[in-house]
């Protein structure tokens, strides 16, 4: 298959300004100020069917739309590269290896919704990427391609790298905007929404870096031939971070609708020492485990909704069979207790005691009554708190404990 | 030691936000890096610079994990906890390097050359275990890895 989002990727230099031009870089850029309006942009977009990278998979075209075109007010890109997810490393590739395709996107994105100022949140463990990102933005202002009147064209754009400071809480996008007015991370209640009053109260759009590294691909190639790529409801192709019990982890490109179980032994190698899969989490630490039977299933949206999972954020992490699925799950909720900002009681106590419960039941010393417990505690936080931390705390639960329930038992 | 930020690095963090008080994270950050950590007069000092109580910064700085409250060894050494490193020993290489520096988490070995600690995934777990020594990532982190490492760092800031 055609890499797209990975082409450069293994260029010596990929991440310089000269690399990505002599590739075809800033093209896209070129032919927007030139001859395009910006709806003409946003309404490509929407005929893409890309869809969200960051873990929510909603229509890229169709947020930038929520952005009121009438207000008077400054508007606000923000790109969320604040990966923290635990078996996701996609969007440090991206910043590490090709900054200025992502940066291009985001120039695109910005002059689609009429946005002024871009803001990239970067992860504050980050700094190789940290710095590449940084060299790639005083390379864009010296080329013009940032700053006033880009390339004669009367659009003008600032871009600030911001710094995160280790809370994975801030890539929730809200929290993120948070962050960036210089408060601890804590998720705003919605409405309103960012788009209306996001940063500083501005209209404001948030997208993920793999989100938006597309976008210089579709202007270029155009809106159907990326639509071909993906499903029927989905664009383009899918940055897959495959960890775990595999003999080759890494990062691979595919289309989305990769049967979860080809990608695991076609493209990773298959498992350690020729062990056998125990179960598969498919869109990282937030989603449902699929057991082994499960794992025929295609790679995209819909097709792991209906499996009663998620893609998430494109993680998928390989479980064998010597693996304790209870150690797996007090890990992730471990995760999410030490990350949970606090704000809301069943967010902050259920992760405590998801933990407290597990940990009991690691150490041999689980009751009868813990599966029915833990369950209890996941149904009481979905749907009950502020931002999806809760939810997504609450996710992988119910599958680990109904999946492999003799392990959550106590041996008798 | 001195924590306070030049002119020039005042102004240059200011004109990126249309309100001082977005300045507040990007400050931090210097003065930890100028410092190590930010101590409760750099806090005020912060507060003075963006205007507001000294409490909100303070409230910052304890949210986010990145900001230390107290000075610690030259070499910060973080082991990643998650599940993809798990899956691949980290738990081995954080009792490996308990034994070898002879402290638990959050301590400092007495020479103050080393302060362990954990951290959540760090992003590299395409080549897990990872552990993070002050800035540099070290993935796959092996013990023979870790052991280089930490010879070298005595070596050189000894
Ligand atoms: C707890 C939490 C953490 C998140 N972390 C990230 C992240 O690190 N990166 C990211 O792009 N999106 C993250 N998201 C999703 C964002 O809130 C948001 O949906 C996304 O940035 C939107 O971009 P997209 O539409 O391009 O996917 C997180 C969400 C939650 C609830
Ligand atoms: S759900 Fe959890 S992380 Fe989200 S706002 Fe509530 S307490 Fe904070
Ligand atoms: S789980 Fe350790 S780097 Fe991701």
């Amino acid at each position: 298959m055609e890499k797209i989002l990975t082409k450069n990727f293994d260029k010596p230099g990929s991440h310089t300004l000269k690399v990505y031009e002599e590739g075809g870089g800033y093209e896209a850029l070129r032919k927007v100020l030139a001859l395009w309006t910006p709806e003409q942009v946003a309404a490509e977009v929407k005929k893409s069917n890309l869809r969200g990278r960051g873990g929510a998979g909603f229509p890229t075209g169709l947020k930038w739309g929520f952005v009121p075109k009438d207000s008077p007010k400054e508007k606000y890109l923000c790109v969320n590269a604040d990966e923290g997810e635990p078996g996701t490393f996609k969007d440090r590739m991206i910043l590490e290896r090709d900054p200025h395709m992502l940066l291009e996107g985001a120039i695109l994105a910005s002059y689609a919704i009429g946005a002024g100022k871009a803001y990239i949140y970067i992860r504050g463990e980050f700094a190789l990427g940290g710095e590449r990102m940084e060299t790639a933005v005083s390379e864009a202002y010296a080329r013009n391609y940032l700053g006033p009147n880009i390339l004669g064209s009367g659009f003008c754009l600032d871009v600030t790298v911001h710094y995160g400071a280790g809370a994975y809480i801030c890539g929730e996008e809200t929290a993120l905007l948070e962050s960036i007015e210089g408060k601890k991370g804590w998720p705003r209640i919605r409405p309103p929404f960012p788009a209306v009053a996001g940063l500083f109260r501005r209209p404001t759009v948030i997208n993920n870096v793999e989100t938006l590294a597309n976008v210089p691909h579709i202007i270029n190639q155009g809106a159907e031939w990326f639509a071909s790529l993906g499903t029927e409801k989905s664009g383009g192709t899918k940055l897959f971070c495959i960890s775990g019990r595999v003999n080759r982890p890494g990062l691979y490109e595919l289309p989305l609708g990769t049967p979860l179980r080809r990608m695991i032994e076609e493209e990773a190698g298959g498992v350690i020492g020729g062990k056998r899969i125990k179960g598969v989490i498919p869109g990282g630490a937030s989603c449902p485990v699929l057991t082994e039977k499960e794992i025929d299933v295609p790679m995209d949206f819909d097709s792991l909704a209906r499996a009663g999972s998620m893609l998430g954020s494109g993680a998928v992490i390989v479980l064998d069979e010597e693996t304790s699925m209870v150690e797996t799950l007090l890990n992730l909720e471990r995760f999410f207790a030490r990350e949970s900002c606090g704000q809301c009681t069943p967010c902050r106590e259920g992760t405590r005691w998801f933990v407290q419960v597990l940990t009991r039941i690691a150490k041999g010393k689980g009751t009868d009554g813990d599966p029915d417990l833990l369950l209890d505690i996941a149904d009481h936080m979905a749907g009950r708190t502020v931002c999806p931390l809760g939810d997504a705390a609450a996710g992988p639960v119910k599958s680990f404990v109904t999946k492999y329930i003799q392990e959550f038992l106590p041996i008798s | 030691m001195e924590y306070k930020l030049t002119e020039k690095e005042i102004d240059s963090i200011f004109a990126r936000y249309p309100d001082k008080k977005a300045a507040l994270l990007p400050i931090l950050r210097v003065i930890q890096t100028k410092a190590g950590y930010i101590s409760p007069e750099a806090e005020k000092y912060a507060a003075e610079l963006i205007v507001v109580q000294p409490a909100r910064v303070h409230e910052v700085v304890t949210f986010y994990s990145w900001f230390r409250e107290k000075p610690e060894g030259k070499n910060l050494i973080l082991v990643c906890e998650s599940i993809s490193c798990s899956l691949l020993g980290s738990e081995e290489i954080l009792g490996h390097l308990k034994k070898t520096l002879g402290i638990d988490v959050g301590e400092t070995t007495p020479d103050k050359l080393f302060t362990l600690g954990t951290v959540e995934c760090l992003a590299h777990c395409d080549a897990s275990p990872s552990v993070m020594i002050n800035d540099e990532i070290l993935a796959p982190a092996t013990i023979e890895a870790i052991e280089r490492v930490i010879e070298e760092k005595r070596r050189n800031t000894g």
